[in-house]
């Protein structure tokens, strides 16, 4: 007995060193999905999905946990970075940010630099999926989608971050290191994308207009204003392109909201930094808040919450008929026709139902109201970061006069001198990055 | 590779074979084992025929037999705890039964014994390397331990417990040796009756700052027998892939053959904390409603109108301490006969920790958010119960095998207060308030503690340790083993804050709920053949050969509920829900021959090999080898210059560390996407990029040493020189940013160094007959550096510590405070004053690279008293002062900042973290000396005992943590808040978590009928 129970045993151990040693180490990952899961036509629906996550993360933040990597959002960043939002907590890197002082080390900045190539990468192969799989690809509104995202987000590069970025491709695994290019070449770049983009909106209107805005939006921060206007002049006023929200999922949630309603983690900033706009007490319609209290963060910073970020499924408008109208009125400011310019202004604010507005008398006035005016009809959708650097480049203003400047307003701290948000050290990894040419200070 | 496994089936199909065919003409051997003073029987005895794989043990009466011994002469080994080893030789006729009869002395202390290795029982004097051995059984009844930690803690030279927190249920990092890895495990296998357990401290998943409750302390030391630690890859090559951080290999009591045996114990105590916290400061400026910091008013900004400092330990009202408890009782009863024995075991405990909702939080509950009859844990949040059982059982299966079956289960429910790196600590609500006298009423920096103590966590868990063993031996040169077992652990993580009791801060104002559920299951099955012969008469040779397969599986759901309705306490009833799921698998199939040759009993060689496939290993390196060398050279043996025994021993192995299970695959995982139009689709999204050449980390290492028993066994020395080469070393290699796919990949990239010495002594200075003293001294030293990163890979730098080469592993970095000098002499320290290092530096290693523990007994047996003590000391590292450098560069509450009479070092820390954000002031040389534990044992005399109907009865009072000498200024140096597997990137940090108390337990043990220990 005991002798066939041992015989029994040496064999299954015999079975374990020889045929079936393939299965014994055969192991489930139900958890991801492997190659097959991305081909046909459902992979290439599913990695279009993916690339429209990855975009609304990326801008708006995500505040999921166990995932892909995640970030504040570049609307969270560029806001805190410029007079939209302060911060009423206490870490450190995040107290840089709003301090116009970010390390090359700070994980915030790293962060957001990260998912927004991850956004990049994920259009372009959601594009490329796309076109090779979806069997009505020369009409799927979705090519065309993707690939104005894709252009997009260089645009984004371009406003937010400092000249010199580099833009790498991971080909089937393999990392091809890019090189830095400069912040005009990253506007070209998002216009060559954004340009092929024009002819696969596949009849969609939506798509249409995504991708004339995106253009309009790209021409201006090339100092093409007369080709923006015309980029965007048929643009309806009424036109809305969201980044959607819902609260089934973390990651899907409006992360503004979670941070800024949910705790003390962002507030509303009201003329800060002696440049900063009066976002708080000029009660503008467009720009609605609550008064939360000082927070229970830092025990010191009074915060006001954004109104129409109360609910975690509030949309963040990403592109509209009000910025169309708005990259028109520029232009024209641009050729000197200030009735049209004011006509423009006025149609924007038309659609928020707002007062129409009167010529200010000066060109730099003008100017100013011109700006304030994006800035109101854009607050927290990241578009203040690169009109402030535009004031800079091509008003020729001085950043000091910009942004917001001087003493910080808590812990005895005095904000820095960046324009723009530097290329995080991670990229040391990238053979070809030369971290010399980043300048933070240069607009 | 095909060859091999053609000679493994072949040398198992032989084994087989001879297994049927073998027979011949047999004896037996038997005898008696006694006490040569006392004449008293000895239990336990192991009696071995050299150069064979036959042996016995004595049982309560002191007999013991060996059946089927060959008929000619023999060598007898005799081996037992606490007295000296001896050998005997005999002649066995044809069937006939041969009487070897011993009466051995009691020595002190001795090298000699047998060691469960990777092929199976070897006598300590065979095997090339040091292997650790801890009597865990006899260290419960009398040392102040109540978990496996302690009992390892400062008892193995090379052994590091690096404790968490002070909490009930707080686990520890175990590293032996240094750190290998630089993004893998640290943390050594964890081997109980021949199978893999679950060894590493899982953090909790709700969201708790970062304490690590552990379930490595899930194994009850009431219930351990011997502990072995098998130091580094020369010794655990044939353990295979994830050996490369050591083994510990924990055998628990089997029954012995006799009456019945019944011990009870119990324990009840109290805990205390001793931290004296730094109470906030608060300088008021004169003529306003702010500050004036003493370096401001020196430079003319302001002036001090007064000074205010705010204890609120102090105040009643506020304190939030109270004097915890611990109480356990333990009943375990073994015995049996020849054929088959039994022990049983069954114990309760309950620690409840020392931190408590103060009287002012009551009152807010009750008052503001109405909450009248507040939850225990939101009274007492940190608290543990556990029930352990067990049941093992040996059986003689005829007289050629036997099997052994272990049954353990742990019940555990460890209720885990706010702490570590959380805005909800609680000791951050108090180290973080306010002295202001304008706040009086309020002193809270976030929120208030009373939300902290509402949100309430709870790991609850049940763990079973089952394994099979049976034995056999066809003949007697030959032993075949099979092993199997399943460690099953199902644990949940729970979190629950109610609507309008959650901090408003904590992003959850209606309150939450988090249920997280957990399954991991670790399968273990282990065959192996020994063939044990003489070759020659001078000659012996042990052939092993065997294999391994071990599949290790976590499943875990994750579900949370945000906005609970009121009253509330399910995900059922919450308005937003959350879920999710993961899975890791892991599959290690080794193989492994081993060949060992003798040379007259007292040099061995040995040289052996072990091939492994893993689940985790890129599909192109499918396979790893890992191979070993050592030899053993028992020099001088008898009494003479003092010296009974002089061994030196040398060894080389290599051995492995798996990559994460997912390291080398690129996949994609799924998301959740508002739709453009309304409603929510999925999406997928890049989830890992891997290497399909990626190899499991390789450790090389060669260590060589002496072991020598001298002054007739009143002194013992084990000295050790090992030097650990990682190559291959995992590092997760940051990638560009702009590839636009994750932060990391794991590649072979780097090469790590350990070096370092290990000394044991155990020496008795005193042995008379009223008192005996015996001292022991565990020592080590360890370098440990990155040597190299390929080509290309950058310094790995996290948020606190940096891995750079030429530097320890998880270095704390920053900006460096070198040097103040209160140049002006006016007693205040102003930024001008402050040299700091121009660019971040490395600071120093994060676990201590020095150790040395001594430890005391002292036995008075007319007294029948036996006092224990032990002495801790660790050093060469930095320790970082989370608590104290937040209080002066975020809360602004610290005396260095306020108080113009603070010693220059205290202000000098504090204006640098002020004025240019650097907090290198608290990376602090944690180097201290601990008195960790004394403990007073008496047993009563049996007239005692038998009045009380009892058969012996011992009661032993013990303190530990008794004080601490060192230079850090924070709370505890010894502590890590950061103790997952992962918790080395973070480097010794404490981020409020709980200083070690101070603990007083009083013990009992009785036996219950004669025999009873």
């Amino acid at each position: 007995m005991t002798f066939r129970w041992v015989h029994r045993l040496a064999l299954a151990g015999l079975a374990a060193t020889t045929g079936c040693t393939d299965s014994l180490l055969n192991v489930d990952s139900p958890d991801v999905i492997q190659g097959n899961g991305t081909k046909g036509e459902t992979g290439a629906a599913a990695l279009f999905e993916g690339a429209r996550s990855e975009f609304i993360a990326a801008h708006d933040g995500d505040g999921s946990t166990g995932g892909p990597p995640t970030s504040l959002g570049l609307v969270y960043v560029t806001g805190l970075f410029t007079d939209e939002f302060r911060f009423p907590a206490t870490p450190p890197d995040l107290i840089n940010i709003d301090r116009r002082d970010l390390q090359r080390t700070n994980g915030s900045g790293a962060g957001v630099f990260l998912v927004l190539h991850r956004a990049r990468t994920a259009a372009a192969a959601a594009a490329a999926a796309a076109l090779e799989a979806l069997p009505t690809a020369a009409t799927d509104p979705r090519l065309g989608e993707a690939k104005a995202l894709e252009g997009l987000i260089y645009t984004l590069f371009g406003e937010t971050f400092c000249s010199g970025v580099p833009f790498s491709r991971n080909v089937k695994g393999t990392i091809e290191p890019g090189s830095p290019i400069t912040t005009a070449q990253m506007f070209q770049e998002a216009l060559t994308r954004l340009d092929a983009a024009v002819s696969k909106a596949g009849g969609d209107p939506d798509v249409a207009n995504l991708i004339r805005v995106g253009r309009g939006r790209t021409l201006l921060n090339l100092g093409r204003f007369a080709d923006a206007a015309a980029a965007v002049a048929t643009v309806p006023s009424g036109f809305v392109y969201d980044n959607t929200h819902t609260t089934a999922d973390p990651r899907a949630t409006n992360n503004i909201k979670s941070l800024m309603w949910d705790t003390f983690f962002l507030g509303m900033a009201d003329s800060e930094g002696t440049n900063g706009l009066d976002f708080v007490s000029a009660a503008d319609s467009r720009v609605e808040s609550v008064d939360a209290g000082v927070s229970d963060f830092d025990l010191q910073t009074e915060v006001f919450r954004f109104l129409p970020y109360q609910s975690g499924s509030a949309p963040v408008r990403f592109a509209s008929g009000v910025e169309a109208r708005l990259i028109e009125a520029e232009a024209a400011l641009k050729a000197a026709d200030q009735n049209r310019w004011l006509s423009k202004l006025n149609e924007a604010r038309a659609v928020a139902s707002l007062d129409p507005l009167t010529d200010p008398g000066t060109e730099r006035t003008r100017v100013d109201l011109m700006f304030r005016e994006r800035a109101f009809s854009l607050y927290g959708t990241s578009h203040r970061l690169g009109d402030l650097r535009r004031l800079v480049r091509q008003y020729a203003r001085d950043a000091e006069t910009v942004f917001p400047t001087g003493d910080y307003h808590k812990d005895n701290l005095v904000r820095s001198n960046q324009v723009a948000i530097p290329v995080p050290q991670t990229e040391e990894n990238n053979p070809n990055y030369q971290p010399s040419a980043c300048d933070p200070t240069k607009a | 590779m095909q060859n091999f496994r053609n000679v493994l089936v072949g040398l198992l199909f032989c084994v087989i074979g001879w297994t049927a065919t073998a027979s011949a003409q047999a004896g037996s051997i038997g005898g008696t084992v006694v006490d040569k003073a006392t004449a008293q029987p000895l239990v336990g005895a192991r009696i071995q025929i050299t150069g064979t794989s036959q042996s016995a043990v004595s049982n309560a009466q002191g007999v013991y037999l060996i059946r089927g011994v060959p008929a000619g002469g023999h060598t007898l080994r005799i081996i037992v705890l606490g007295y000296a080893s001896q050998t005997q030789s005999i002649v066995v006729a044809a069937e006939q039964a041969a009487t070897a009869n011993w009466s051995l002395a009691a020595v002190p202390f001795q090298l000699e014994d047998i060691v469960i290795t990777a092929t199976g029982e070897q006598l300590s004097r065979q095997l090339g390397n040091s292997v650790a051995k801890v009597d865990a059984a006899s260290l419960v009844e009398t040392a102040p331990v109540t978990s496996l930690s302690e009992v390892l803690g400062g008892r193995v030279a090379g052994v590091q417990v690096l404790a968490s927190s002070g909490a009930p249920g707080s686990g520890s990092r175990i590293r032996i040796r240094g750190l290998s890895s630089a993004s893998l495990s640290n943390d050594p296998l964890l081997y109980v009756d021949g199978i893999r357990v679950n060894e590493r401290g899982v953090p909790l998943t709700t969201t708790n700052g970062g304490e690590t409750p552990s379930f490595f302390d899930d194994i009850n030391p009431e219930e351990i027998e011997s502990i072995e630690v098998i130091k580094g890859p020369s010794a655990a090559t044939l353990y295979g892939t994830q050996a490369a951080n050591g083994v510990i290999r924990i055998t628990t009591k089997r029954g012995k053959a006799g009456p019945a045996r019944l011990s009870f114990y119990t324990e009840v105590g109290i805990q205390k904390d001793i931290t004296t916290y730094k109470p906030p400061y608060y300088s008021k400026e004169t003529g306003g409603p702010g500050t004036c910091l003493p370096f401001q008013q020196v430079a003319g900004d302001c002036q001090i109108e007064k000074l205010f400092v705010r204890d609120l330990s102090l105040e009643p009202d506020y304190d939030w301490r109270r004097t915890g408890h611990r109480q356990q009782y333990g009943l375990q009863v073994s015995g049996g006969t020849e054929q088959a024995r039994y022990f049983l075991s069954g114990e309760f405990e309950n620690v409840a920790g020392t931190q408590t909702l103060p009287p002012r939080e009551v009152a807010f509950l009750r008052d503001s958010l109405g909450v009248t009859d507040p939850r225990p844990e939101q009274i007492n949040p940190a608290d543990l119960r556990k029930v352990n059982l067990r049941g093992n059982v040996n059986v003689a299966l005829g007289s050629k095998a036997d099997a052994q079956i272990s049954i353990g289960y742990v019940k555990g429910r460890n209720t885990i207060a706010q702490a570590g790196d959380n805005l909800e600590a609680i000791i951050g609500f108090f180290t973080d308030a306010s002295a202001d006298p304008a706040r009086a009423d309020f002193p809270w920096s976030f929120g208030r503690p009373a939300y902290a103590f509402t949100h309430t966590t709870v790991r609850s868990s049940d763990h079973f340790i089952n394994s099979v063993t049976t034995k056999y031996t066809p003949v007697q040169w030959l032993n075949l083993r099979a092993t199997a077992g399943l460690d099953f652990l199902g644990f949940r993580d729970e979190a629950l804050a109610k609507n309008g009791e959650s901090a408003p801060y904590y992003g959850y104002p209606k309150g939450f709920r988090s249920l997280n559920k957990f399954t991991t299951e670790k399968y273990s099955v282990d065959l192996g053949a020994n063939a044990v012969f003489n070759l020659t008469k001078r000659i012996s040779s042990r052939t092993a050969v065997g294999a391994q397969y071990n599949k290790d599986l976590t499943r875990g759901t994750f579900n949370t509920g945000r906005e609970l309705p009121p009253g509330g306490v399910t995900i059922s009833g919450a308005s937003v829900k959350e879920s999710r799921e993961a899975t890791t698998e892991f599959r290690t199939l080794g193989t492994y021959v081993e060949q060992q040759f003798g040379w007259k009993d007292r040099l061995f060689l040995t040289g052996a090999v072990r091939i492994d496939q893993n689940s985790a290993f890129g599909i192109s390196n499918r396979r790893a080898t890992y191979p070993k060398v050592s030899g053993s050279w028992v020099f001088f043996e008898g009494d003479k210059w003092g010296v009974n025994q002089l061994r030196f021993r040398s060894a080389y192995g290599q051995s492995g560390q798996q990559p994460e299970a997912l390291a080398a695959l690129t996949y994609y995982s799924p998301v959740i996407v508002a739709g453009r139009t309304g409603g929510a689709g999925a999406g997928l999204v890049l989830g890992g990029l891997g290497s399909p050449t990626l190899k499991p980390e390789r450790s090389s290492e060669i260590e060589a040493g002496f072991d020598l028993v001298g002054l007739s066994n009143r002194l013992t020395i084990e000295a050790s020189y090992y030097n650990k080469r990682t190559k291959d070393a995992i590092i997760a290699r940051p990638l560009p940013g702009s590839a636009g796919a994750l932060e990391t990949r794991a590649e072979n990239v780097g090469q790590v160094l350990n070096r370092g010495v290990e000394l044991s002594i155990l020496a008795r200075p005193i042995e008379w007959k009223s008192l005996t003293w015996d001292i022991g001294i565990e020592a080590s030293a360890n370098k440990n550096r990155l040597e190299s990163l390929a080509d290309g890979v950058p310094p790995l730098i996290n948020f606190f510590t940096q891995t750079v080469v030429g530097q320890p592993l998880f270095s704390p970095r920053g900006i460096k405070l070198e040097s103040w000098s209160d140049k002006n002499g006016d007693g205040i320290i102003v930024p001008d004053e402050l040299v700091l290092s121009d660019t971040a530096l490395g600071l120093g290693s994060s676990i201590p690279t020095r150790t040395l523990s001594l430890s005391s007994s002292i036995n008075l047996p007319k007294l029948r008293v036996r006092i224990l003590s032990m002495f801790d000391y660790k050093g060469g590292f930095v320790a970082t002062d989370v608590i104290n450098s937040f209080q002066c560069f975020a809360d602004q509450n610290c005396r260095g900042i306020h108080d113009p009479s603070a010693p220059l070092e205290e202000q000098a820390r504090a204006v640098a973290s002020l004025t240019t954000g650097t907090v290198t002031g608290w990376v602090q040389k944690g180097d201290f000396l601990r008195f960790r534990e004394l403990a007073a044992s008496f047993d009563f005399p049996d007239r005692w005992a038998r009045a009380l109907g009892l058969a012996t009865v011992n009661v032993t009072g013990t303190v530990r943590n008794l004080k601490l000498w060192t230079d850090y200024t924070g709370y505890d140096p010894e502590l890590s808040t950061y103790q997952s597997f992962t918790g080395d990137g973070f480097g010794s940090v404490n981020s409020w978590s709980l200083a070690q108390p101070r603990s007083f337990v009083l013990r009992f043990n009785v036996g219950l009928q004669t025999g009873a220990r």
